[in-house]
């Protein structure tokens, strides 16, 4: 069967795929058809991670905090660290009556991860009264972000070409960014092969997991970081300004040093940092252990210290 | 752009979809092209290099072919291997030179020299172009081909995209014949592409990528620090440099069959050879070739009796680790290769020899082979030459620990899936799994090919292992 006849200007070259590369192309192109529908029909239901990710963006995008409205919302923002070190409900028991903290925390973000998706939680029309972005010191000044993932979620299409400058991005990665942006399937792809390997090689998921958890980043030294950081809080304090929401920064206790630093940019800058607890204050007993993630008894001191810190910041 | 990213296999198709509508020196034309824009991809100021270094033996290649005089010809031949290993030798191994000499002044008590006195980097595929440029100017000076008359052709020779960054590197007497004649359409060698590319991408994305994650945890002592930990890591990055690069080379093979194209096959079942020797007819066959043709045969080859013989096979492997990369790692990995070719010239030539071979004994030399590039291995990945000594200690003292199980399952499979494909590629003789079998089988290898791609791809970003080279 001819697929096809091209006719060029001083010879003919017939191109005739056969019956079974048709039927592999074809095949492929159903597959990746099959990936995308099924992606975007049920992952964001069968995800645990994505069903909690998507109910608590839903809740951010639905405030819309007035001047004069009662109950004015505290958007908690933030990765893994601020969700394990972050507990809910006696952050709301600590904090002080008729504010509603309310927590949208996305694993595996960065400093540019949250401007972006700042910029599109406000363009889809979030208005809080207040924002806390909690972030190591690391995790302020590097230039990675999420990755596909933060493509699909947080980024806004204005948006895309900045950040593929901002972040430095080659080209290839910049495609596949923006790929990313565009296809669910694509932007959640490891996310769907973690899941598959941990049902199928749970044991090596495991340790995979956990190898990799223990890797420590080099710490950002001193001279470069002091500026970085001032210029990052100082960004996003405008964001958050332009929008009429006060903007305030936690950083939650890890073996990374430069918390100083950061308080001290944020001091400079008239931005507020708050450091609820300092970097040698907690042992390995209050992380889990990858010794990077709070657990349990970390995480109630640092929730009670954060709402306290948080109480004397409010009006 | 990397072959495994969606970006490239756009390129690819949309390439694919013009290029067989153009005549033969349009498609030249769009080939070149293309090729460059592929390139520039990375750096447009590597391209400039690239094209600067094509004219220069472009031109070179046609003065050798019109001189009369052969002290004219020697001149000529000597000033391009003299440009060509300046250019190579100056971006691959300034920074090592200058690292080693500063560590030797260091070591007289001399301080104080700047390690960092000039950061060059590294263009992608210099090694390969400029080997493939080589080979070009020998076989023109030696009258084996004749010089190209056509930019384009030369050009096209020297830059098309599928062998470019990382070979495989084609002779002149192979592909420049190629592209001077007209490309025909076949279904069949189309369809070839298409499953090569596939399974390209089985043994790029499932098996290597997957293998690096337990060889660079192994290597960089967070898997642990005793005997398991090094020899799951010595296997998980056999697997991985293995998938990686033959994965690249099906990738590159495949892509060059959609043009019309057809490359020499790089890698025929390494890890089935029963002696070192046979290892080197079967991985990275156009490099060993190349090595073989350009260096150990002018040397004299065994041609001067064996102890020349043994000089020459050392001088052959230790060039050829040091074309892998400036650091003192490639330089053991070669002498270790070197060696052990050595040895086995050695024992073929006395009386330890035995001619008849059963199955038994070449199942036992398959098995020493192996674990001799294994060890070689640790060399050829460890940091530097501390590390590898470094990793050989621990083999000393084995303490199990429950996270070694899953390893050595995950290891396990993934080669024994690599390996399955390799033993029916080895009894059909295929250059892919069941290419030779009824459609249906084909048809099936394929489905599992993108079932295993779509579910078992590894996360994280794994640039080809040559790349870097």
């Amino acid at each position: 069967m001819p697929s096809s006849t091209f006719v060029s200007e001083r010879q003919t070259i017939r191109v005739r795929l056969d019956r079974f590369t048709i039927v592999l192309l074809g095949t492929i192109v159903v597959v990746l058809v099959f990936l995308e529908v099924v992606s975007r029909e049920r992952f964001d239901s069968s995800s645990k991670v994505e069903l909690r990710e998507l109910s608590e963006r839903a809740g951010v995008l639905a405030i819309r905090d007035s001047a004069a409205s009662s109950d004015p919302h505290i958007v908690l923002l933030g990765n893994s660290l601020m969700l394990e070190g972050v507990e809910a409900p006696l952050l709301k028991a600590k904090i002080e009556p008729g504010y509603a903290p309310t927590t949208y925390f996305v694993l595996g973000t960065n400093y540019y991860d949250w401007f972006y998706g700042l910029k599109r939680l406000f363009a889809e029309g979030m208005r809080p009264r207040y924002i806390v972005l909690g972030l190591s010191p690391n995790q302020l000044a590097t230039s990675e972000i999420r990755g596909d993932i933060t493509a699909h979620y947080l980024i806004q299409q204005s948006d895309l070409f900045d950040l593929v400058r901002q972040s430095h991005m080659d080209a290839t990665r910049a495609c596949e960014f923006a790929l990313a942006h565009y296809s669910e399937f694509y932007s959640i792809r490891e996310v769907f092969r973690g899941y598959v390997m941990s049902r199928v090689f749970p044991s090596v998921a495991d340790l995979l997991q956990n190898r990799y958890a223990s890797f420590r980043e080099p710490e950002v030294s001193d001279s470069v970081f002091k500026p970085l950081a001032a210029g990052r809080l100082a960004a996003l304090d405008r964001l958050c300004k332009m929008y009429g929401a006060h903007f305030l920064f936690v950083v939650p206790p890890t073996y990374q040093k430069g918390e100083e630093t950061i308080v001290e940019a944020g001091r400079e800058g008239g931005v507020t940092v708050l450091l609820p607890v300092k970097r040698n204050e907690f042992d390995q007993s209050y992380y889990q252990k990858d010794g990077f993630h709070m657990n349990q008894k970390g995480a109630e001191i640092f929730t009670a210290r954060v709402a306290a810190e948080l109480n004397k910041e409010l009006p | 752009m990397l072959f495994d990213t969606p970006i490239y296999l756009l390129f690819l198709a949309l390439i694919v979809a013009v290029y067989w509508r153009l005549n033969l020196r349009r498609q030249n034309i769009l080939l070149l092209l293309a090729s460059y824009f592929f390139y520039g991809w990375w750096d447009w100021r590597f391209l400039l290099l690239m094209i600067g270094s094509t004219i220069v033996d472009f031109l070179i290649a046609r003065e050798i072919e019109g001189a009369s005089d052969q002290g004219k010809r020697k001149i000529l031949l000597i000033t391009s291997l003299v440009l060509n290993f300046a250019i190579l030798g100056f971006f691959k191994y300034f920074n090592f030179f200058l690292d080693s000499t500063v560590t030797a002044l260091d070591a007289l008590g001399i301080h104080g020299v700047p390690r960092n006195l000039l950061a060059v980097i590294l263009p992608p595929g210099i090694s390969f172009y400029t080997f493939q440029e080589v080979a070009y100017i020998v076989d023109v000076s030696a009258g084996r081909i004749r010089a190209s008359r056509d930019f384009v052709e030369y050009g096209l020779f020297i830059s098309l995209f599928p062998h470019l960054i990382a070979g495989p590197i084609q002779r002149p007497s192979h592909l420049l014949p190629q592209v001077q004649t007209r490309r025909v359409f076949n279904p069949s060698t189309f369809r070839d592409g298409c499953m090569l590319i596939l399974m390209g991408f089985v043994r790029k994305a499932v098996i290597a990528d997957n293998c690096a994650h337990l060889a660079n945890a192994a290597f960089s002592g967070a898997l642990g620090n005793d005997g398991w930990a090094t020899c799951i890591g010595i296997y998980a990055f056999a697997w991985q440099i293995y998938g990686d690069f033959s994965g690249y080379s099906d990738i590159a093979r495949g892509s060059a069959q959609l043009l019309g194209f057809h490359f020499m096959v790089n890698f025929r079942q390494p890890y089935l050879a029963c002696s070192l020797q046979e290892f080197w007819r079967r991985w990275h066959i156009s490099l060993s070739t190349w090595l073989r043709d350009y260096l150990y045969i002018p040397l004299g080859g065994s041609r001067g009796g064996p102890v020349k013989t043994y000089r020459n096979l050392l001088i052959t492997m230790l060039l050829g680790g040091l074309w892998h990369g400036a650091n003192w790692t490639f330089v053991v990995w070669g002498a270790v290769h070197g060696c052990v070719l050595s040895i086995e010239r050695w024992i073929s030539g006395s009386r330890l020899h035995v001619a008849q071979s059963t199955a038994v004994r070449r199942f036992a030399g398959r098995i020493l082979t192996f674990h001799i590039v294994c060890f070689s291995w640790i060399f050829f990945r460890a940091e530097n030459v501390s590390s590898a000594f470094n990793m050989l200690k621990t083999l000393g003292h084995f303490q199990w620990s429950p996270d070694y199980a899953a390893a050595w399952l995950f290891v396990i499979t993934l080669s024994g899936l690599a390996m399955m494909m390799d033993l029916e590629m080895e009894w059909s003789g295929g250059e892919y799994v069941f290419q030779n079998r009824m459609p249906v089988l084909r048809y099936s290898a394929a489905l599992i090919a993108i079932a295993l791609v779509t579910l078992f791809s590894a996360s994280g970003n794994h640039a080809f292992i040559y790349f870097r080279f």
